[in-house]
């Protein structure tokens, strides 16, 4: 090969390499399937399905009014629901598993002033699933790593949402063949079908944890959980006191309560929910919500997928509970009225029945 | 980070290239030339493990020191203490990598096999004559495009190709075969091996419901996988040199392609054989010895290659499977080089498809999590009655399935779309099988090829595949 040979092969070599790349580039910027750069284009069929990309531009790129904040427990939420029952324009930014940094992260974007959403639109409502368990995690702890480029504010590492195949194709060329947007009503729904709801599908999956005989102290978890609430969830409430914080502990099945006393925490975790009711009660912007002990729901496992995942029906009527205000707490005093109450329906279940039989 | 990261490709690799030709091209007198480019070398060598954080620098740092002051320590000694301290030396190494592999339960600094092997030539090779240059040394230990998975070159060799480096002219024909190499290389890694690792992870989850031929399948795949992961990696580090005028030692040669054993030794991780050939097989006696002392000599050298490449009674299996058959080798060929008794096309074809099936066996130790798993996998491949209905789950099937391919098969008329999932596995298998047997190698390609639209667009495809791949395995080893 002469030399002109080796130039030529380069000149070619980085032409095509920079058209194509700049023409992937300003196709992924202009359908923007993570909403990195705009809001939606009418009529582009979008697929939302990845809660890790698609909800930092969704909180930042999207007219709402009020959003979704929360684990798997949030994610049967239909957002038309909180449109009909409470007129709010909601949507929905769960992370599956997500820890109080997860709530952290995400609600700082909600509440960033500069973006397209709060300039549009006021925070009218957050509605919180707070998943007590999670509150002893480190403060700084995800769930899954962030895909950052679609985080943070640096342009030089947007070449990871421009060039990439998966956005390309899943997200861009698939919709376009494909034709069936994502219900944004109903984005990252997991169990939707009926069959996943029942006694038998639960306790086949369901495992016990290892017994435990010593006691936990009943003031273990207290100093992990008033951290957390302190450095990821407490400043929004500070910060936005127009803002009102629909914070409620989800209904776990009763198979839930069953770990809780196998692991020998009976105590530290009922404290542990009394400390972090005291500590949310304080913020006239925040409604406390007690879902625990809907006796006839949490004790019937047809209502679950598994020990903790329950149907969307249940998520239907905790919607109609933050309308109308059922199953409300606004005192300390009522929050021990209903753990009392709770402590009654784990002790009078009848446990070895349940395990007695074969699934 | 890696080769197949976006902030190599478009940030470090620019950068460092521009920095060599810049040098390479600048007007300065050839002695600043000459230590400004080792410089150059250094720092951006260090940027490149920057990024393995905190720990992996630490111990790095700390095997450079302790063999640049076990190096000082040998020039100052007097009379026959040099070896001494030379042994003295090498143990440590092998300490610090053996601490690390075995003993320590916790995170394997990055690269440690690799440069540990580099500090033992180095200290191996130093001499009072030739002294010792610490910007020669660093260059050697640091240098970026070896530093992950090798080739474990020798000292001398990296200081020669590094000596006149600043001499060297800006060369188009070179930065344009170096383009393609890496381009190969990388297209190899992103679109063959990390397909193929999806559906081994797959397999290896499940080999308790896999069939037979999805055991079959999953042993082939995982050896296809290990080669274009490992070529894929000396591709594009044999790329990097080209570009900047250098030739890095061939440490991949098509090793799927050997008539025997020894041949694929001759072929695969060339330099690791030949790190083992020096410092272990020859002191031990090599070949000189008789041939009972031979057959133990290879034996050790297999052993230590399989108890280097990982922690687990799965590795030493390895290692010993395949001194075992090179041990057979021996004894059936003598001492004849492989290759010399070629026969037929025939005969040839056969040789080398038992030897790629026995490598894949071994293989299977060498990826299963433990060797219950391994045997259980080997079990169903020679079960004759698992065979029967010659399936193929199709849960497996699904992990070959690849968008591009995908969108290939929406818009064609498949008739049956519940076998487009098998259909895809198959064209993956058949492609990589017709590169590997058949196929030359990437360094023939770059030279004979060179249709620079063809090399552009599989770049930007390889580039636009890199969001979620996977690490190179080698650089667990």
């Amino acid at each position: 090969m002469d030399k002109s040979g080796g130039k030529k092969f380069i000149l070619y070599f980085f032409v095509t390499v920079a058209i194509i790349l700049i023409l992937v580039s300003v196709l992924v910027a202009y359908v923007d399937p993570f909403f990195h750069y705009h809001k939606p284009l009418n009529g582009f069929p979008y697929i939302v399905d990845n809660q890790l990309s698609q909800n930092p531009g969704m909180a930042v790129h999207m007219d709402y009014d009020s959003c979704i904040i929360g684990s798997s427990m949030t994610v049967n939420f239909h957002t038309d629901d909180f449109n009909e029952l409470i007129g709010l324009n909601t949507l929905k930014l769960s992370y599956s598993g997500a820890y109080p940094r997860d709530d952290y992260n995400i609600l700082s974007i909600v509440f960033d002033k500069d973006t397209y959403a709060r300039k549009n639109n006021d925070m009218k409502a957050v509605f919180l699933g707070l998943d007590i368990p999670t509150l002893t995690a480190e403060t700084d702890e995800i769930k899954y790593e962030l895909p950052m480029y679609l985080y943070d504010k640096n342009p030089v590492n947007d070449v990871k949402y421009l060039w990439n195949k998966d956005v390309l194709l899943e997200y861009i060329l698939k919709p376009v063949i494909q034709r069936k947007p994502s219900n944004m009503s109903e984005i990252y729904a997991s169990w939707w079908t009926e069959d996943y709801y029942n006694l038998q599908y639960v306790m086949h999956g369901y495992e016990a944890p290892e017994p435990v005989d010593e006691e936990m102290d009943k003031e273990l978890l207290i100093p992990k959980t008033k951290e957390n609430l302190e450095v990821n969830i407490l400043p929004f409430v500070k910060e936005n006191p127009d803002t009102v914080f629909y914070v409620f502990f989800p209904p776990y099945s009763i198979l839930y309560w069953n770990n809780v006393i196998t692991e020998n925490h009976l105590e530290a975790t009922l404290n542990q929910y009394m400390f972090a009711a005291r500590e949310l009660l304080q913020y006239d912007n925040v409604r406390l919500f007690y879902f625990q002990n809907m006796e006839d729901v949490v004790t019937d496992l047809n209502n679950y997928a598994d020990y903790t995942h329950y149907n969307p029906r249940i998520n239907r009527f905790m919607t109609e509970c933050f309308a109308d205000g059922s199953y409300e707490i606004k005192s300390e005093e009522e929050f021990e009225t209903e753990l009392s109450k709770m402590r009654k329906i784990i002790e009078n279940f009848d446990f070895e029945e349940l395990f007695s039989k074969e699934y | 980070m890696t080769f197949n990261s976006y902030s190599f490709i478009f940030i470090f690799l620019p950068v460092f290239l521009l920095g060599i030709w810049g040098i390479q091209s600048s007007f300065l007198q050839d002695d600043k030339k000459g230590t400004l480019m080792k410089l150059w070398l250094i720092v951006m060598s260090a940027f490149f493990f920057v990024g393995y954080g905190r720990f992996s620098i630490l111990i790095f740092s700390f095997s450079i020191l302790w063999n640049l002051l076990s190096g000082l320590a040998i020039l100052r000694s007097r009379g026959g203490f040099s070896k001494y301290i030379k042994a003295f030396a090498i143990v440590g190494d092998v300490a610090l990598l053996g601490y690390f592999k075995y003993l320590n339960a916790g995170a394997m600094p990055v690269a440690i096999s690799f440069y540990t092997f580099s500090q033992i030539m180095f200290i191996a090779e130093l001499n009072k004559e030739e002294g010792l240059n610490i910007i020669d040394y660093l260059c050697y230990v640091l240098f970026f495009p070896k530093i992950l998975q090798g080739p474990i070159a020798d000292y001398e060799n990296i200081r020669a190709g590094i000596f006149d480096l600043h001499k060297r002219k800006l060369n188009s024909d070179n930065i344009a075969e170096g383009l393609r190499l890496f381009t190969l290389g990388l297209v190899k890694k992103v679109l063959l091996a990390d397909v193929l690792g999806k559906a081994v992870d797959f397999g290896y989850q499940g080999i308790n419901t896999a069939t037979a031929l999805d055991a079959l399948v999953i042993a082939v795949s995982y050896s296809f996988q290990l080669y274009f992961d490992f070529s894929g990696y000396c591709d594009m580090a044999e790329g990097i040199c080209k570009m900047i005028g250098m030739d890095l030692r061939i440490n991949f040669d098509s090793p799927y392609k050997s008539g025997n054993i020894s041949e694929f030794w001759d072929r695969w991780h060339i330099s690791l054989t030949r790190f083992f050939t020096k410092y272990i097989y020859i002191p031990l006696g090599g070949s000189r010895r008789g041939i009972v002392r031979t057959c133990i000599n290879i034996m050790v050298v297999f052993l230590i290659s399989g108890i280097w490449h990982g922690n687990g009674w799965g590795f030493v299996l390895w290692g010993c499977l395949h001194g075992l058959l090179m041990v057979l080798t021996r004894l059936l060929k003598g001492d004849k080089k492989a290759g010399e008794a070629k026969k037929s096309a025939v005969i040839d074809g056969i040789k080398t498809l038992l030897t790629f099936l026995y490598v894949t066996a071994a293989w299977v130790f060498f990826r299963a999590p433990g060797i219950d798993s391994a045997l259980a996998l080997l079990g169903k491949i020679i079960n004759i009655d698992a065979w029967r209905g010659f399936h193929i789950s199709i849960k497996l099937a699904e992990c070959f399935m690849v968008d591009e391919i995908w969108y290939i098969f929406k818009v064609t008329p498949i008739p049956r779309w519940d076998k487009s999932n098998y259909i895809c596995m198959w064209i993956i298998i058949i492609i990589s099988a017709l590169i590997i047997f058949r196929g030359d190698t990437a360094r023939k390609i770059a030279k004979k090829r060179k249709a620079p639209i063809i090399y552009g667009l599989l770049l930007v495809w390889g580039v636009l595949s890199l969001g979620g791949v996977s690490t190179f395995l080698y650089v667990n080893f």
